[in-house]
């Protein structure tokens, strides 16, 4: 319960986790994709006048025009800036929030920004220069080292556009720091409130977690000790049933009836067995020591050689010295158990027993002949499960599920197929 | 061989008295840990059948108890297999486990005893 308790938790505080930062990501990406339309609208602005916002804008930038340029300079004279202003976004009339977007009225007077023009020659000429955070030199070497670009961000906070224009290269960078502060605030704030909000659920989850459980806790206890209880009332009749009709036959003789009665008895003894791997088997259950599991599969099979004996079975063993693991005494003892019990029932002339390291892994492999098809046989782990080869008398299909949850309990995997007529489940711990 | 069998079930002890004194043993009965204790010092047993559960006494007292005079004890329990543990005197109990058959009963004891 413990287990399922802490993958709850996970598995919330991870979705949760999945969940704000896809929704806060989102927000933060909107957020800053609108923040560049911004300023590629003004940068647009600016493309579609030539490199500057304002005519005195244009004439402070042209108050260092480079003379020889005079007369090939397209740009434009004080007659031509209506013709040049044509067509052109009007501040003013921006889309969107009027005086609180891109293009209020005052944005002219308030964004700071520069405009290089490079001709073929190479040479450069400054067309606007609204700015105070860098130099004309290098503000010229900045547009320089753009010129084969398109727009985008430069120097974390600066928008650029780069445009043509009568075979010359315009570059324009304005300045969006502040622009960007709320998006920046509001990356910041998002971050911290993911983080706050992860911290406060995980207290959250926490605290309803133990009151959410508590009911199921309650009713695996009482599972286990409702299971333990009918295991616990049918034993010692069993007992006493199966010694007194010992005491029948060497007193009056057997005879067909005191036979069915120990049959019965003896099958009624395997389905009270089972009655405790219906419990929901829990990792905590576990009593781990450093374990002998070459001796714990030969002192099971010393035991059970009798009964293979019995039933015209070849046993074969094969173990390799000295293996040990870290696991349950008990629960290994029942598994070696349950694998015996299984070969016994369905074993037709021979079963084989091996334990061997492969690499890192321990493998214990149970191998009987069969009748059945080659093939996975996964199913026969799942509870009250059995063959077609199976008939009434062999239990109630519990036993080979307890091995897989035992087994998976100790980090180990199983498996069962059927190849070439031999039946092989292998656990590999 | 004497044998001391310690079990609250009424039932089980009748069966298991006429069966064990059919295969030649001298069974003592008695029925809760008090009787036990009391048996236990003042006789000597061969062998100490004791279920795990016995009324009125701590069955791991008695073990102990058992252990210290290097008597063989099985240990009729609900839990755990039939196999030896070994106490903290270094003298092996058998676990049996129920239900068993009278087969398993007389192989408990045999383990116990070598």
């Amino acid at each position: 319960m413990k287990k399922v308790k802490t993958r709850y938790l996970c598995f919330a505080m991870l979705s949760l986790f999945i969940l704000l930062t896809v929704v806060l990501g989102i927000i933060n990406a909107v957020n800053f994709t609108m923040a560049a339309q911004d300023a590629d609208f003004i940068t647009q602005t600016i493309a579609d006048r030539k490199g500057y916002l304002n005519e005195q804008q244009k004439l402070n930038g042209n108050k260092h025009k480079d003379k020889k340029n005079t007369e090939t300079s397209d740009t434009p004279q004080k007659n031509e800036s209506s013709d040049n202003n044509a067509g052109m976004t009007q501040f003013g009339e921006s889309e969107g929030f009027g005086p609180m977007g891109p293009g209020s009225p005052e944005t002219s007077n308030s964004l700071r920004y520069f405009t290089y023009i490079f001709y073929r020659d190479g040479h450069s000429e400054k067309a606007a220069f609204q700015i105070s955070a860098v130099d004309e030199e290098e503000a010229e070497q900045w547009a320089r080292s753009l010129v084969n670009e398109t727009t985008g961000w430069t120097r974390g906070t600066y928008r650029y556009r780069v445009f043509e224009y009568k075979h010359r290269t315009y570059v324009t960078i304005i300045d969006q720091g502040r622009e960007l502060l709320p998006s920046y605030r509001i990356l910041i704030i998002s971050v911290c409130g993911e983080l706050a909000g992860l911290a406060i659920s995980f207290l959250v989850l926490s605290i309803i977690g133990n009151r959410l459980f508590r009911p199921l806790e309650e009713a695996d206890r009482k599972q286990k000790s409702f299971i333990a209880n009918v295991e616990n009332k049918f034993k010692v009749p069993l007992t006493v049933i199966s010694a007194s009709m010992e005491i029948i036959e060497k007193e009056k003789g057997a005879d067909d009836y005191t036979t069915a009665v120990n049959r019965q008895v003896k099958k009624m003894g395997v389905l009270v067995k089972d009655l405790g791997t219906l419990a929901i088997f829990d990792e905590s259950d576990l009593n781990k020591t450093t374990l002998d599991l070459t001796h714990a599969v030969n002192t099971v099979l010393e035991r059970k050689c009798d009964e293979f004996t019995k039933q015209d079975i070849t046993l074969s063993v094969q173990t390799e010295e000295s293996i040990e693991l870290d696991g349950d005494e008990d629960v290994f003892e029942k598994i070696i158990d349950e694998l015996c019990e299984n070969a016994l029932h369905y074993a037709k002339t021979h079963a084989c027993f091996e334990l061997f390291k492969e690499k890192d892994r321990i493998i214990l492999r149970a191998s009987n002949d069969t009748d059945l098809p080659n093939g996975e046989y996964e199913r026969v782990f799942d509870r009250f499960t059995k063959m077609k080869n199976a008939d009434d008398s062999d239990g109630a299909g519990l036993g080979l599920s307890y091995v897989k949850n035992t087994v998976k309990a100790h980090d180990g995997r199983v498996s069962a197929k059927v190849e070439n007529g031999e039946f092989i489940v292998t656990l590999a711990l | 061989m004497k044998i001391l069998f310690a079990e609250s079930d009424r039932d089980l002890l009748m069966c298991y008295k006429k069966l064990l004194a059919m295969d030649g043993h001298e069974v003592t009965d008695v029925f809760d840990g008090v009787q036990t204790a009391i048996k236990t010092s003042s006789e000597k047993y061969d062998l100490v059948i004791l279920d795990n559960a016995i009324p009125c006494a701590d069955s791991d007292r008695i073990i102990t108890s058992l252990n210290n005079k290097n008597v063989p004890v099985v240990v009729l329990t609900g839990q755990g297999s039939m196999k030896k543990r070994a106490s903290a005197k270094g003298r092996s109990n058998t676990y049996l486990r129920f239900p068993f058959s009278p087969s398993e009963m007389r192989a408990a004891i045999a383990e116990a005893v070598h």
